[in-house]
């Protein structure tokens, strides 16, 4: 991207907000049509859980916002439960990665990893409760919610889906690129 | 911010959707429409042709079950020809019947904790909110957001889901809701004292005219008595295996059905 004008380079950089949800559109398109194809294992993913979390750690308060919201109501939108569930869901997650952000750093892969496993394994309560709200009856005391494949392939897929984010701030400059500072001459 | 909250809820309140929602859903559905015949088309060239290794002794056991059922379906013609007759000897009311409409699955629910699934039938073909809508193996479930070209149905294993079923052995009659956790549903309001053993079928009431009478919806699994309460547990395995669904049918009432489709 370094043959781009420091205009062109702006409007990358406006476009991302487009480009994220272009990427959430495609996971959305890919989990909701693969049913028939992928193995049932892989049917517990939570494609929007990892982006709550990347925006909360990674956007201001109104631009995760902004994102969030819409994609929430696009994730809604393709699920039988009632609209509004999934943003108030994801919204709690989003503040909740907002304020791990503000009093811990965990920005390194090892910490990424750790807090979406966590964050996976309160997913599995905080739904249940936030149904509640909506009268939708799940259990927040399942057997199923210990579910550990569950929890691992979150993690797991999640922390991909957090590092294609990151390469997607890169690819259109939403972030610097890393200052390259070459060793001392007695090398 | 609540407040934006509170008005947005309100709004899209019982299935309700805006211009905006429609707009959105017509190009995600046309996006998955696309999908979804490549991701069968993928799945029926592997089942067709490289998972053929089994296929000759299927073919004989399948064979032999055709022939049972051909002597089973010859004694049931004896049975509805008797049935008839007596209900032409007591002038009964012929029953009026409903129509079905086929639709495709487009798409499965992309929430892992909720099982719906998206037809490409909207109200332009007269789909309706609440509609029953079924396959051959059993009953699927009720249509809850419809928009012009699409239609999304809340299946009988969505934990949102309840439908009015009765055990066809005993009568016992409960209602179904879906576990989506466990991909199986729980029979509710089921006395104590009613007569449900594992491996009853389960099938359809004509309350509320949305499924016909008797389609198949279920097998119970397992019946644990409460000893305490006066209500039991019924674990329940529904009849259709939502991911390997392709074509489902609508239901339409005996009234609209005229209307449709004249």
């Amino acid at each position: 991207m370094y043959f781009l004008q420091s205009n062109q380079k702006k409007f990358l950089t406006n476009l991302n907000a487009l480009f994220l949800t272009l990427f959430v559109l495609v996971l959305v398109l890919f989990k909701s049509t693969s049913g028939t194809i992928i193995p049932s294992v892989f049917y517990g993913w939570d494609i929007l859980l990892p982006v709550a979390i990347y925006l909360g750690q990674r956007r201001s308060l109104w631009e995760g916002l902004l994102i969030l919201l819409f994609n929430g109501h696009l994730y809604s939108l393709n699920s039988s439960a009632p609209i509004g569930l999934f943003v108030i869901y994801y919204l709690l997650f989003f503040f909740f990665a907002q304020v791990v952000a503000y009093i811990l750093y965990a920005q390194t892969p090892v910490s990424v990893i750790c807090l979406l496993f966590l964050v996976t394994v309160l997913s599995r309560f905080v739904l249940p409760l936030s149904a509640q709200v909506f009268d939708q009856s799940i259990s927040v005391f399942s057997w199923a919610n210990w579910n550990f494949w569950n929890v691992l392939l979150n993690t797991g897929l999640g922390f991909l889906i957090y590092l294609a984010l990151g390469l997607l701030d890169r690819v259109t400059l939403k972030v610097p690129p890393r200052n390259i500072t070459l060793g001392d001459s007695s090398l | 911010m609540t407040c934006i909250l509170a008005l947005y809820i309100h709004v899209h309140r019982q299935g309700k959707t805006t211009w905006i929602d429609n707009g959105i859903i017509s190009v995600t559905g046309g996006f998955q429409s696309g999908f979804s015949s490549l991701g069968q088309g993928i799945k029926k060239t592997i089942d067709h042709y490289f998972l053929l290794v089994d296929a000759k002794k299927r073919s004989e056991e399948l064979e032999t079950e055709v022939n049972l059922l051909r002597s089973k379906v010859i004694s049931q013609d004896e049975i509805v020809l008797e049935n008839k007759r007596l209900q032409d000897q007591l002038s009964l009311k012929a029953k009026e019947k409903e129509t079905f409409l086929s639709a495709r699955v487009v798409a499965h629910d992309v929430s892992p904790d909720f099982l719906g699934i998206r037809i490409d039938r909207g109200s332009q073909d007269g789909v309706q909110l609440g509609m029953g809508v079924i396959h051959t193996s059993g009953v699927v479930g009720k249509v809850h957001r419809v928009t012009r070209f699409y239609s999304d149905v809340m299946t009988v294993l969505d934990p949102s889901s309840n439908i009015d079923v009765i055990v066809q052995r005993s009568r016992a009659r409960g209602v179904l809701s879906g576990q989506s956790k466990q991909l199986s549903c729980k029979l509710k309001y089921i006395d104590r004292l009613d007569d449900v053993l594992v491996n009853d079928i389960l099938v359809s009431t004509d309350f509320g005219r949305i499924f016909p009478k008797g389609m198949l919806v279920g097998t119970v699994t397992a019946v644990i008595p409460n000893s305490n309460g006066i209500l039991q547990t019924v674990a329940v395995k529904s009849a259709i295996d939502i991911y390997r669904l392709e074509e489902v049918f609508l239901v339409f009432p005996p009234k609209q059905s005229e209307k449709v489709f004249n």
